[in-house]
């Protein structure tokens, strides 16, 4: 595990995105899982301005969305696809037929599971999951409670997801449970990048890293896979006591 | 999409550089000598009128390299090797108003390393140095993928140090002919390519030394990756392997079992670099 601490969100976010350029060059064809949310969305800008510049070559990339909310899908506005179409797919233009993602609307959600589940071993398994982390200590909608060998599924949402998730809505939502990669399929992928950024993060950051791993915050269950690098900004961090890595 | 053309300028104290550049591509090269002994305001008109050449509306940024200090926050150029009126100069500022689009000043060496690690044999390599070894020896210091200029941009001054009798740049670098065999560097190169025992020999020593300066580089920075580039480079079969019998003395056996030193593979690395500063700023 590697903790970079930044001194400030930008910081964090080029960075994140320095060593996610790194990372997926060294692989051929590799596939990404990606989250959607705030604290991703700044390494996403620098990808992009990366990408527009010809820093870097993406055109062998695939992609895999990390979660969606139950009953929807991109064209709903607020959903998990509907945000990364416009903070990722759209600026980079990405072909469709390159992205797998959760179609929350489907009839049977169950089979969108095993349909993403498959994906990712036809690519030959994911080679990085970006991950942001939820006030609660989950990682996608893995939510307290959950088994660390967990698999793709539908889950029924914790309280604070509920509340919290409504951020991303217009107007108010009814958030009936949602669809998202198991801890289990995440442990499995090459790279773990997890981002954290702000003060409101700072006691669950605390928490994951400094109190023993536990279903009840877990992202803690994730912390013991081999390559799995977090990415805090100052504010996220200062909760911290014990020494921590800091670039 | 928008233009992702930018210039390059390479200012040395013999030629001025000046590139088109789009990406990792060069798409149109000029050169000419460097009015070096001119007064502060004919080095800043040559540097404009080389601009002119290749700059349209289309052009996205302008970033300069020198080989001397600069202020890369004030875009100040303090110092030039070769080029004596160029002191104290905010060239930053000159440029842009010429030209209204944004430019980046900074040492070559820098430049030299920010195109090895974009474009070249560095690329992606997180934690690299370039190592630019021609009449001097510049570096440029890549951490986590970006640049370590420092405060004055004198990070990575290595050729500084003092070194024997002199500073490591008077034994690894050009100038090592010069000063230890009183014979120019290009005389030896091309003696050795006839396979003349002394040039090897000579070599062999260079070897040596640029050994114990990347030493001293990884005891300060312990890098994955050191790129060679500049004049001196062109030699690298004759002082290859006694450059490395001398890395292996280091301490540390795990970090010499993964270190890559490897020749430039580019041409134009430090045009590339300097072009890239603007985007490389803002990633």
């Amino acid at each position: 595990m590697q903790v970079y601490i930044s001194d400030n969100y930008q910081q964090q976010a080029g960075l994140a995105a320095t060593h996610l350029a790194e990372c997926m060059s060294s692989r051929p064809q590799p596939l990404i899982c990606v989250a959607s949310g705030d604290s991703p969305a700044g390494m996403y800008a620098s990808l992009i301005s990366q990408v527009n510049n010809k820093f870097l070559n993406i055109d062998e990339w695939n992609f895999v969305g990390l979660d969606e909310w139950l009953g929807m899908n991109g064209k709903d506005e607020g959903s998990c696809r509907y945000h990364l179409n416009r903070q990722l797919f759209d600026p980079l233009n990405i072909n469709a037929a390159k992205i797998c993602f959760f179609d929350g609307r489907a009839a049977d959600p169950d089979h969108e599971c095993v349909v993403t589940e498959n994906y990712i071993i036809d690519k030959g398994g994911i080679d990085v999951t970006i991950l942001g982390l939820g006030l609660n200590g989950h990682v996608g909608m893995n939510e307290p409670g959950s088994n660390a060998d967990s698999r793709s599924r539908v889950v029924t949402l914790d309280p604070l997801t509920v509340q919290t998730g409504q951020k991303y809505f217009s107007e108010a939502k009814e958030l009936e449970g949602g669809l998202t990669l198991g801890i289990g399929t995440i442990m499995e992928s090459k790279s773990i990048f997890l981002l954290v950024n702000g003060l409101k993060k700072a006691a669950v950051v605390k928490r994951m890293l400094e109190e023993p791993a536990s279903p009840q915050i877990p992202a803690s269950l994730i912390l013991q896979h081999p390559s799995i690098r977090i990415y805090l900004d100052r504010d996220a961090a200062s909760f911290l006591t014990h020494q921590h890595t800091t670039n | 999409m928008a233009s992702t053309q930018h210039i390059g300028i390479d200012l040395g104290g013999t030629n001025v550089r000046v590139g088109l550049v789009d990406g990792p591509q060069l798409l149109d090269l000029y050169t000419e000598s460097t009015k070096a002994g001119g007064s502060q305001q004919e080095v800043i008109e040559q540097l404009f009128s080389v601009t002119d050449r290749f700059y349209n509306d289309q052009i996205q940024s302008i970033g300069i390299g020198v080989p001397g200090l600069v202020d890369v926050s004030q875009g100040m150029v303090f110092d030039v090797v070769n080029i004596p009126s160029l002191q104290e100069i905010p060239l930053q500022a000159l440029m842009e108003d010429r030209y209204r689009i944004p430019v980046r000043i900074n040492n070559d060496a820098n430049c030299f390393a920010l195109g090895e690690y974009h474009f070249g044999t560095g690329k992606r390599q997180g934690s690299m140095v370039g190592l630019s070894i021609g009449t001097g020896l510049g570096a440029g210091i890549i951490i986590n993928g970006k640049l370590h200029s420092g405060k004055h941009c004198g990070a990575g001054e290595f050729g500084m140090i003092d070194y024997l009798e002199h500073n490591i740049e008077y034994y690894a670098s050009g100038q090592f002919f010069q000063h230890v065999y009183d014979i120019d560097g290009l005389t030896v190169f091309k003696l050795a390519v006839e396979g003349d025992d002394s040039a090897l020999e000579m070599y062999r020593v260079f070897g040596k030394h640029l050994g114990n300066a990347i030493k001293t580089i990884l005891y300060t920075l312990d890098t994955d990756k050191i790129v060679l580039g500049g004049s001196v480079s062109e030699a690298w079969p004759y002082f290859k392997n006694s450059m490395w019998e001398q890395i292996k003395t280091f301490a540390y056996k795990k970090t010499i079992l993964e270190l890559k030193v490897d020749i430039s593979a580019l041409s134009n690395s430090a045009l590339l670099g300097a072009a890239a500063l603007y985007i490389h700023d803002n990633l």
